[in-house]
């Protein structure tokens, strides 16, 4: 973490629930931040989330989990088997889940199976009305893939994610978008070009390390504080994210 | 209570939080050392995070309590028992690293037992020992890990104590510990009349 990036003191910062995460970024995401979450499947991107969101809750910031690859139930479900969850912090005001369906009911995309141009701004409005209406602080969109599937070009995609971003950092939500990328791809975004527009990228990855198989986790990018670009082991542990750096042996 | 024993326990009784020893001794001196380091961490009524690489942790739990030695704060890191086809159920003090070579899981499994524990504790993490650990890495790697593993634990005042046999350490790891340790206690039947390092 050198000194010639941004002041670390300059924005304010939202803690992340993942002690050795918030240290390797001066002191956690910027407020206001949308960063993206990129990773094969098994890399932890869900838990990951989860314990942003729930450390959210905690420090009493309302917390939205937009479900869209996985229904909200099941999520919940499997967040119950950690013992970082509370079921006391579910709930209005807290931490809430909400399903892709519930977000499109009633709208002009319910029914819309490609969307275009003209539906970015829609698909845009729907979020940040569910963000006001929830006074949200703290947002997951899991995953941003999956919403985006009905966007035929990488145009679109990059217009949607650029225009959501801008609105929740006018509002002082801090999100993360899941990007759920090929095993073995060396991109940080599933269509090329979410990386661009975000103000951080998290990439999650899997890596042998001896002979020996390592999840890892690595700050890629992060607007606003200066951070480290070293990788770290990351262990999903029942009792939270752990993280450690990967040891090198002297080697570059 | 055996002289050498006493030695040590009451060397450590001197350290200060977030120390760090180097703690030397050879094969008969060395049952005592870890007599001596666990009459002082139940003493001094910490909680022991016990990195194992040299004799399964089950073996060393029970040579110890079979001598009257209180290791209910005691918690193990077994890095040797899953290797060698030992228990492998996570319960009780045990947690279980798959080899002595998986050092960053070692380091994740520091942070998960004071994580499981809580922040309401002092901790002292015991590395027994740093030999086993250059017999199965390369010194390098060994020298990485020490080094991150002794100043994570100094940044939150937490002590650490680094078991090696004499004539048995690399002399790179020995150069490392001498760098990274506030103290070093010669646990040495020969040396009982000796003062600290």
């Amino acid at each position: 973490m050198g000194g010639t990036g941004p002041k670390a003191e300059r924005l304010p910062r939202l803690a992340s629930g993942i002690e050795a995460l918030d240290r390797a970024l001066s002191g956690g995401i910027p407020i206001g931040n949308s960063v993206l979450l990129a990773g094969s499947c098994g890399t932890g991107k869900t838990t990951l989330a989860a314990e942003f969101l729930l450390a959210g809750a905690r420090a009493k910031e309302p917390s939205l989990l937009l479900a869209v690859t996985e229904d909200a139930e099941r999520l919940l479900e499997n967040l119950r088997t950690y013992e970082f969850f509370d079921q006391a912090l579910v709930g209005p005001g807290k931490f809430e889940l909400l399903d892709v369906a519930e977000l499109y009911k009633g709208s002009p995309l319910e029914k819309t199976t490609v969307l275009g141009a003209a539906d970015v701004p829609v698909l845009v409005k729907l979020l940040l009305d569910q963000v006001d209406k929830r006074k949200t602080r703290r947002l997951v969109i899991d995953s941003l893939t999956g919403l985006c599937l009905r966007f035929p070009s990488k145009e679109l995609v990059r217009d949607f994610v650029s225009t959501l971003s801008k609105g929740l950092s006018k509002r002082g939500v801090t999100c993360l978008l899941i990007s759920e990328l090929e095993a073995g791809s060396t991109g940080h975004s599933s269509h090329g070009v979410e990386d661009a527009v975000v103000d951080g990228v998290l990439q999650l990855g899997n890596t042998v390390s001896r002979g020996h198989l390592l999840r890892t986790l690595q700050i890629v990018k992060m607007r606003g504080t200066p951070h480290s670009r070293t990788r770290y082991v990351l262990e999903l542990s029942h009792y939270g994210a752990i993280l450690v750096p990967l040891l090198r042996s002297g080697k570059a | 209570m055996e002289p050498l024993e006493e030695k040590v326990r009451s060397q450590l009784e001197e350290t200060q939080p977030g120390s760090a020893v180097s703690l030397v001794t050879d094969l008969s001196g060395y049952f005592d050392a870890l007599k001596g380091f666990v009459g002082y961490a139940s003493a001094a009524g910490l909680h022991t995070i016990y990195i194992t690489a040299t004799i399964p942790s089950a073996v060393v739990h029970g040579q110890l309590t079979s001598q009257g030695l209180n290791l209910e704060d005691a918690h193990f890191i077994d890095c040797i028992s899953f290797m060698v086809g030992g228990p492998r159920q996570e319960e009780g003090p045990y947690m279980f690293v798959e080899s002595p070579t998986m050092l960053e899981t070692i380091l994740v499994k520091v942070e998960l037992w004071m994580k499981r524990l809580g922040p309401d504790h002092d901790y002292v993490v015991f590395l027994d020992s740093v030999n086993t650990l250059a017999m199965h890495n390369d010194d390098k790697i060994v020298q990485e890990f020490l080094h991150y593993l002794i100043t994570s634990l100094r940044a939150r005042k937490v002590r650490c104590v680094v078991l090696s046999v004499e004539g048995q350490t690399p002399k790179e790891i020995e150069t490392i510990l001498k760098l990274l340790c506030d103290e070093s206690i010669a646990a040495l039947p020969e040396a009982e009349d000796g003062a600290s390092e």
